[in-house]
């Protein structure tokens, strides 16, 4: 009988607790944070040169883009080495975090083209369809239905 | 769906991370078969049959 000697992932290495670990970290997410930094430099640059053509521009957003693409395949695979339950729970919480996150953007598309938020913002000062067109905005809910997904659905197998 | 895991693994006084390091899988997921929470894949219920050197009916049953 063939026996596995390598240890499988666990997706508790890669969340803040006591199986984190900064290797397992770098692992699956590397290209998420360099595709992070990339983002807000690329930001940074865009608001300091306002007189770059839209060629330059364009540049520097997609390029965080593609980066993001490399994340995605390293993150698949850090999936592929979980053992059999590990990679159910978290796929299952990944089509959990899709799926709200598209709910939540829809909701918040339709609400704003409804004139909720501009009517909001004119009574609290506070710009919320502003939110809406940023990139983190979806980003944070996928992380954070994610981490909720997760947690719900790992309950089920302690 | 009813397993004897756990009595096979403690006849053997096997840890759950020494059956789960035999099986290629984490503790958790050995603790989640033996308490019923979690039910095998196919392959995974061979392997285990495999370790025992038993038929998978024996050790598993509806």
């Amino acid at each position: 009988m063939s026996r596995m000697n390598t240890k499988p992932n666990l997706p508790e290495e890669i969340m803040f607790g006591r199986h984190y670990s900064i290797q397992a970290n770098i692992k699956a997410n590397a290209w998420a944070f360099a595709a992070m930094l990339l983002s807000w430099a690329g930001d940074l640059l865009l608001l300091l040169r306002e007189d770059w053509d839209v060629a330059q521009r364009a540049i520097i957003v997609v390029v965080p883009l593609l980066i993001s693409l490399l994340w995605a395949r390293s993150f698949a695979r850090w999936i592929r080495g979980m053992d059999e339950m590990h990679r159910r729970i978290t796929l299952e919480a990944c089509l959990f975090a899709t799926s709200a996150t598209l709910f939540v953007v829809t909701a918040w598309h339709l609400l704003d083209k409804s004139g909720v938020f501009q009517a909001g913002s004119e009574m609290t000062k506070l710009r919320l369809d502003s939110h809406f067109h940023t990139a983190s905005f979806p980003l944070s809910l996928v992380l954070g239905f994610y981490l909720l997904g997760y947690a719900m659905l790992n309950r089920r197998y302690q | 769906m009813k397993n004897k895991l756990r009595e096979l693994r403690a006849a053997r006084e096997w840890s759950q991370s020494d059956l789960a390091e035999k099986l290629g899988v984490s503790r958790q997921t050995v603790n989640a078969i033996e308490t019923e929470r979690y039910d095998p894949s196919l392959p995974l219920a061979f392997k285990i049959a495999q370790l025992f050197k038993m038929p998978i009916e024996r050790i598993f049953e509806e």
